[in-house]
């Protein structure tokens, strides 16, 4: 019977009916996966560089009405210009906001460890470091309490800023959030899972122009810079994790095609080179080859042989337009990731 | 079976899911709150701007719309453009904005706010993503004229007309409806909870008349996502009681520079070689609107600053809103135009930091909850170069749900 279906019919029909039969059941399971609109119990930039021609400025701020402690842990994924493999190189530092309190610091030059402005001492956050140039990494923090352990007050939000000195240019993106969302046992194994913490996204949605498709106003060239960062992490034993991500593409002519690419700590490259770096006109992310202005990339991660809890990734991505001016470009997210993520914060001692 | 055949049985089937999900009472619908980082029944750009002569803004300016299908069905959307352009008083042709009535009207002219929608309709098939500037709409769809998608979807009867002035501001809407019938719906995914399949971003992009650089500044459209609640009539319910969407969060926070601050940074050796100065605008947009009677009957709310410096220092300050308001931080709280801008609270000479945490809330009604939505652009001022300008569009941040609902009520779908 359903053969006389018209197609679209038969789809909307199919997905009615999954929607029907599955939601008693995932209904129950709704998450709270990571976010950028909501304060969280950990905040992360996934996209921090400070090098020759780009700094970034980091606004963190204190949403509740009582004080907050922050550990902050800095991650060095520029290559090692011997292996070119991810540093993967860990500082970490503390620091303390008032109620409402928002603070700001500049990459290069970080915050000094005696207030500069005349303000109290305890109206300071405290000492964060300057970071050298050819920083390329990422900055988790995460709320702890007077004993120096992660507490479950949803507190914090924050923006990410980088700035192009030669061109000028300016991106911005807001920090993700994962917000403590039950019993938070309060070890240094923070689990990223939907019963501790929001779990990292199962499928994230990446609405984008093609490498070197025309801007529709300006028709100038776009291109797209992409940062993978793994959501597990072990800080305590410093193993980097990898994720294996497999990619479709859909064209506006509703065209599928498909990828794969593997990160190791963190990545930060063009589009086209996760599937093409010698020749980008032939990789599934060009122009050339879709035809059409703008994709949807669907990027789902799946587990990999290094790591047993789970394969989550996050995703910032930088459009270009012209002479180097990008503007930042925030995915969307499907759905809770099935395996939880951990990150395993340094032990004390 | 034939066409009309499957479209009843469809409806059935629709009937029979909803009779279930209500019957399995409004527990989706709880505290759900509307975001920026997933898809939704519902797809809100709140800030839309084209002046492609520059008479405005002083650089030609458009606004590029991507908007996405992430369901694997094909999915209707019913969308409205929001026409907040300003006009003189005494000149109706021109259409100026509260900053520039002095400058574009006649002597004693004063610019006159104006709240009209065009609505539109279209297609989209599995996974689909279309792109248009605001200034040329989308006549012809990518699968349209005989062109089929792998499945053998269409964007039958899809068409985005630009919109209606130039120069335009104000916003758009969009609503996911049944690619049927055009009604609203609740999402076809299982993967969100149904919650919806749209989702989207807008870039506004300033280009100097004679080519050179581009400034773009980019935000994701904020998503009200659907419960399982949706009894399809035309009044949509966002939160609350019986809601069927999202409803709009209750208090937002936007972390800023207050304006006039210098941004110092690339330092090297301890000092820094790049300086810029910060201003921040906003956009509010109402959460109800009326596409029914056409005119502004559920919009605008008294809104309530509370913004904390670094040193925990909080002040306060409020303004009133009808449809639509862009507007820089400073001029909140002092006249229009900048010369008086270094005495508003926002200001970095009054507050003595950098950065300030501001939070947002809109005045509850009996009725409704008045709930807004909010975007802000950050513009950094080169002072090395000539006063160029550079910007950054964000989503702002938000907390809570309120009890009470808001509405958007539709035209008549026909």
């Amino acid at each position: 019977m359903l053969h006389a279906l018209r197609i679209g019919h038969a789809r909307t029909t199919a997905s009615l009916s999954l929607v029907f039969f599955a939601c008693p059941v995932l209904c129950t399971v709704a998450g709270a996966e990571i976010s950028t609109d909501q304060p969280g119990a950990v905040i992360w930039f996934p996209k921090v560089v400070h090098d020759a021609d780009r700094d970034t400025i980091l606004q963190v701020s204190n949403t509740t009405g009582g004080r907050i402690s922050l550990l902050c842990l800095y991650v060095n994924g520029a290559p090692n210009p011997l292996t070119g493999e991810p540093l993967w190189q860990v500082i970490d530092f503390q620091i303390a906001l008032t109620r409402q309190q928002p603070t700001v610091w500049v990459a290069s030059a970080g915050l000094g460890p005696r207030p500069s402005d005349g303000r109290p001492e305890d109206l300071h956050p405290g000492l964060v470091p300057p970071l050298a140039e050819g920083f390329l990494g990422e900055l988790r923090c995460v709320v702890i309490d007077e004993g120096e352990v992660p507490s479950s007050r949803n507190a914090l939000v924050g923006e990410a800023t980088i700035i192009e000195r030669t061109s000028g240019a300016v991106q911005k993106y807001p920090a993700f959030t994962l917000r403590s969302v039950g019993v938070n046992n309060r070890d240094n194994v923070l689990a990223l899972d939907d019963r501790e913490y929001s779990s990292c996204p199962r499928i994230l949605v990446l609405n984008h122009f093609y490498d070197q498709a025309p801007d529709p106003a300006t028709a100038s060239p776009v291109s797209t810079t992409v940062t993978f960062v793994p959501c597990s992490a072990d800080f305590d034993r410093a193993i980097p994790t990898t994720t294996n991500l497999l990619f479709d593409t859909f064209n506006e002519f509703e065209q599928r095609l498909s990828a794969s690419f593997e990160v190791t700590c963190f990545a930060d490259l063009p589009l086209t080179w996760i599937d093409s770096r010698a020749d980008p006109t032939r990789s599934v992310f060009h122009f050339a080859m879709q035809g059409t202005i703008v994709g949807q990339t669907r990027i789902r991660p799946v587990p990999t042989r290094s790591i047993k809890p789970g394969s989550g990734v996050i995703l910032v991505a930088e459009e270009s337009r012209g002479r180097g001016r990008t503007t930042a470009l925030k995915p969307h997210f499907v759905g809770g990731a099935l395996q939880g993520d951990v990150i395993i914060l340094p032990s004390a001692f | 079976m034939s066409s009309m055949t499957a479209t009843k049985f469809i409806r059935a089937l629709w009937g029979l899911a909803l009779g279930v999900a209500t019957l399995g009472g409004p527990t989706t619908a709880a505290n759900a709150t509307i975001g920026s980082d997933a898809s939704g029944a519902i797809l809100i750009f709140p800030k839309v701007v084209v002046d492609t002569s520059g008479v405005l803004f002083g650089r030609p300016t458009d606004t590029e719309i991507q908007i996405t299908n992430t369901s694997n069905s094909i999915v209707g959307v019913r969308c409205y453009w929001v026409n907040a352009t300003g006009h003189c008083s005494n000149a109706p042709n021109i259409a100026c904005t509260p900053e520039t009535a002095s400058s574009r009207c006649p002597t004693g002219g004063r610019c006159v706010e104006s709240w009209t929608e065009t609505d539109f309709r279209f297609r989209l098939t599995k996974r689909q993503p279309i792109s248009f500037n605001a200034a040329d709409g989308l006549t012809t769809f990518p699968l349209s004229g005989g062109a089929q998608g792998p499945g053998g979807q269409t964007n039958a009867d899809s068409s985005i007309p630009p919109v209606p002035d130039d120069p335009f501001i104000g916003e758009l809407k969009c609503v996911q409806v049944n690619p049927d019938d055009f009604r609203p719906t609740i999402g076809f995914n299982p993967a969100n909870n149904a919650a919806g399949d749209l989702a989207g971003h807008a870039t506004i992009v300033s280009a100097p008349r004679l080519g050179g650089d581009v400034d773009a500044r980019k935000y994701n459209a904020i998503t009200l996502k659907s419960t399982t609640v949706n009894n399809q009539d035309d009044t949509l319910v966002l939160g609350g009681p019986d809601a069927e969407y999202d409803g709009c969060p209750n208090v937002w926070i936007l972390n800023h520079f207050f304006d006039g601050a210098i941004i110092q940074s690339h330092f090297s050796g301890g000092s820094p070689t790049l300086s810029q100065t910060a201003t921040t605008d906003i956009t509010v947009v109402p959460c109800s609107e009326d596409f029914l009677l056409q005119e502004n009957n559920l919009g605008g709310a008294t809104l309530q600053f509370l913004i904390f410096n670094e040193f925990e220092q909080r002040f306060s300050s409020s303004t009133r809103f009808t449809c639509f308001r862009e507007v820089q931080l400073s001029d909140i709280d002092t006249r229009p135009g900048t010369f008086d801008n270094a005495f508003s609270i926002f200001s970095v000479a009054v507050q003595g930091t950098l950065s300030g945490q501001t939070r947002i809330r809109s005045v509850q009604q009996a009725d409704r909850a008045n709930g807004i939505l909010v975007v802000a652009e950050r513009l950094l001022t080169r002072r090395d170069d000539g006063g160029v300008v550079n910007s950054s569009a964000e989503n702002v941040h938000f907390t809570g749900s309120r009890d009470r609902s808001d509405f958007i009520v539709l035209s008549p779908n026909n």
